[in-house]
């Protein structure tokens, strides 16, 4: 059964204004998780894509927050954002959450869509049959 | 877009003052600290949490104050609070956890983390 909701939309250049002033490797580990931190740091160096790789888990991240609010509130590092192709060749892309709480939940369903500068990210958070 | 009135050279300014003092400090005896019993009094938080606010281009000094929430009063959405998070913890030279930044939504609560933080520099 569905539980609920949530979408987020960000600009990329407000990812660039925060990485600019705080740092791309403090925001990164602000946002990611213990499992996401890797692959960030193996993403090619060119800042506009890593600024991508961030302004999609900010937003797919918010997302999920809102469609399992207030049942839970999951923290940056409970959820991991695995791509288009991250699990196996052709996988759709797909959200994680691994936090204590999460047992009454199921899967989360996550969309991601990009235009020029804004991401918009939309999550389907699922409960399992009681 | 000019986002970078934000105070990033005097925070990072400050940061390196700080661990200046804090290399410094270090050739002290550790007791100096624990005696001390929380190094930093709370008007000094209250101003220095306050000058952190105002290094943000949306916050306007004029609504600003510490009872100010976030988003109610200062406009702030969820990506700005991550970053005042992120400022404070540049500023006192310490790391929030995720669970209780989440409870950090007022100038308020933000000043009461450092004053029970014992690492807060």
């Amino acid at each position: 059964m569905i539980h609920g909701l949530g979408t987020d939309i960000v600009r990329l250049s407000r990812i660039v204004g925060i990485v600019e002033r705080r740092g791309i490797d403090s925001f990164a580990k602000k946002i990611l998780s213990t499992e996401e931190l890797p692959h960030f740091q193996a993403t090619p160096h060119t800042k506009a894509l890593r600024v991508r790789f961030l302004a999609v888990r900010w937003a797919v991240k918010e997302a999920a927050y809102k469609a399992l609010y207030p049942t839970l509130k999951p923290t940056w590092g409970d959820l991991t954002f695995y791509p288009l192709h991250a699990l196996h060749t052709g996988s759709k892309p797909q959200l994680v959450l691994r936090t204590e709480d999460a047992g009454e939940f199921g899967e989360l369903h996550s969309s991601v869509s990009h235009d020029g500068d804004y991401v918009l990210a939309s999550v389907i958070a699922t409960k399992k049959p009681s | 877009m000019s986002f970078l009135r934000l105070a990033t050279r005097p925070a990072a300014t400050s940061a390196r003052a700080f661990l200046a003092v804090r290399t410094a400090q270090r050739q002290f005896p550790v007791a100096r600290w624990y005696s001390a019993g929380g190094a930093l009094n709370k008007a000094d938080i209250e101003s220095r949490v306050l000058n952190v606010l105002k290094g943000f281009e949306k916050v306007d000094p004029a609504k600003l104050t510490t009872a100010s929430d976030f988003s109610k009063d200062l406009g702030l959405d969820s990506l700005d609070a991550v970053e005042v998070v992120m400022a404070v913890e540049e500023e006192f030279t310490i790391e929030i956890p995720d669970t209780e930044a989440d409870e950090i939504q007022t100038v308020q609560q933000a000043i009461d983390y450092i004053a029970k933080t014992p690492e807060a520099q």
